[in-house]
């Protein structure tokens, strides 16, 4: 297998038996990119000489008596978490130089287990819905998704074998699903965001790009656990995601949830259908659920959090530098500075009392079964919509979206699963089991 | 503003609003994003929350299982 190739599990483990160097991986992924980025533009910033420097050291450890798990792994960083020393945009002119002066708690963790960062990927501007400039490795007359963007693509395209990214509405599991990758959010307050330029308060997660359920396991286990930086960061204990995402021989039982409002394009409807009767035919149990409230009213309780939150985010430093504004962020903030303070309060009680309704439709079932995205990956005006994913945003729920296959347009194909908060280690099984079934993707390029 | 209304008469308000803060030109190209955001608030705003106690933590911590810090 050639280098580009490896998984962040089979990069580590040759790495670590003195198989491979991290210098020759890094050089290869460098030159990767160097490749392809011209035209895909899914780097903001790439930082060759620190990840070469990093490289270097880890290969002089190699043979040490205990290397961490990442020892030596490349990996992207979207660019609005901040890295000590390299610059973080967040897709903005207002934040061109910024140059943090310490790593974003997710990276400093994947840091300390190992990891080199290969650079910057592309965001949308503050993470919200600004079309980017990066292009879907799959058809460059299509939207990679956003808003990690640069991500997704940099995963799909083999430039980087993991990536994070970060989700308010749909961002991390949108563009996976675009680009045909593996896309983990976890529990709200599961990974800290301290050190993650915020876009909310009480809607963000960070999560993972990656190109198995494996690896996003290995990422969740490095940035897991209680971070005081973060008043949303959660004290409830971590488990063996790991070992979780390798145990892929219990089938699961699984929620198909009956899409009521058929936003699913019929391509992407049918596409669920087959895999509910593929998995059903592989041992799962599968039963039908439905949402305890339309899914439009769901959305719209988080869209006015998302415009309100985000609107006191950015007002101020829209009124002072307004030409770093993409137009529908600042719509967004304009608009938002309109919305009535018991509207807000409304929408944060509305989904305090819905939540147990929420956690209800799981019982019985290791996870809900459903589409990530409505359709395959638009043209690139839009990011495309949040309409499966923004939900598990909404009430915290970690989900996962898998890749599953091509459409007729030869555009990646994708389910999602969802289990309850703080049990990744259910939904990462069931997604490595689900995984194994419905086989590898194929490379884009 | 009074919210429980129909979609429509929200986004009059927000509108009104907007040319006063941002003026009439600027208010007329967010059209498109009062009517989401109108559409949104005439969705959640019927929900009729009864009155059984406080709230808690739910700005800091929207999950029932969340420590606040």
């Amino acid at each position: 297998m050639e280098l580009h190739e490896l998984s962040v599990a089979q990069a580590a483990e040759l790495i670590r038996k003195r198989e491979i160097s991290p210098v020759d991986l890094v050089q290869t992924l460098l030159s990767r990119i160097e490749q392809l980025d011209g035209e895909l533009k899914a780097w903001e910033t790439v930082d060759a000489e620190g990840a070469l420097t990093a490289a270097r050291r880890c290969e002089r450890m190699v043979g040490a008596a205990e290397l961490p798990p990442l020892h030596g792994v490349p990996i992207g960083v979207k660019d609005i978490f901040y890295t000590a020393g390299l610059r973080t945009t967040c897709g903005s002119p207002n934040y061109r130089d910024f140059v943090p002066t310490f790593d974003a708690t997710s990276v400093a963790r994947l840091r300390r287990d190992g990891a080199v960062v290969l650079g910057k990927t592309v965001t949308v501007q503050f993470a919200h819905f600004d079309p980017p400039p990066t292009r879907n490795p799959w058809n460059h007359l299509r939207t990679p998704g956003g808003s990690s963007s640069g991500s997704a693509a940099a995963v799909a395209a083999r430039m980087v074998p993991a990536a994070l990214g970060s989700q308010t509405g749909g961002s991390v599991l949108r563009p996976a699903a675009y680009c045909g990758v593996v896309g983990l959010k976890p529990t709200y307050g599961r990974i800290s965001r301290y050190g993650v330029i915020p876009n909310t308060w009480t809607l963000d997660h960070v999560g993972t790009l990656t190109r198995s359920v494996e690896d996003a396991a290995i990422l969740l286990q490095s940035m897991a656990g209680y971070d005081p930086m973060d008043a949303a960061s959660s004290r409830h204990p971590t488990s063996d995601y790991v070992a979780a995402a390798r145990q892929k021989d219990r089938p699961p039982r699984l929620g198909f949830v009956v899409d009521e409002e058929r936003r699913a394009q019929p391509e992407i409807a049918e596409h669920l259908k087959e895999m509910a009767a593929l998995f059903e035919s592989r041992g799962a149990e599968v039963r039908e659920v439905r949402m305890p409230r339309p899914m439009s009213e769901l959305l719209a309780i988080r869209g006015i959090m998302c415009e309100v939150e985000a609107a006191d985010l950015h007002a101020h430093l829209l009124r002072e530098r307004p030409e770093g504004y993409a137009p529908r962020i600042r719509e967004l903030v304009e608009v938002g500075q309109l919305v009535p303070g018991v509207a807000y309060i409304h929408a944060q009680r509305l989904r305090r009392r819905l939540r147990p309704q929420m956690e209800r439709m799981l019982d019985g079932l290791d996870c809900l079964l459903m589409p990530t995205a409505s359709d395959v990956a638009p043209d690139p005006s839009t990011t495309g919509e949040n309409w499966y994913q923004g939900v598990w945003s909404l009430f915290g729920f970690p989900s996962i979206s898998i890749p599953s296959g091509l459409s007729r347009d030869r555009l990646p194909l994708a389910f999602q699963l969802v289990s309850l908060p703080f049990k990744e280690e259910t939904l990462l099984s069931a997604a490595a089991w689900a995984e194994a079934v419905v086989g590898p993707m194929p490379s884009p390029v | 503003m009074l919210l429980d209304r129909p979609k429509e008469e929200i986004a009059r308000d927000l509108a009104e609003q907007a040319a006063k803060f941002f003026g009439p030109e600027r208010a007329a190209e967010l059209e498109k994003e009062i009517d989401r955001v109108a559409g949104w608030l005439a969705l959640i705003a019927p929900h009729r929350l009864d009155i059984d106690g406080d709230e808690p933590d739910f700005l800091v911590a929207p999950h029932a299982d969340m420590e606040v810090q």
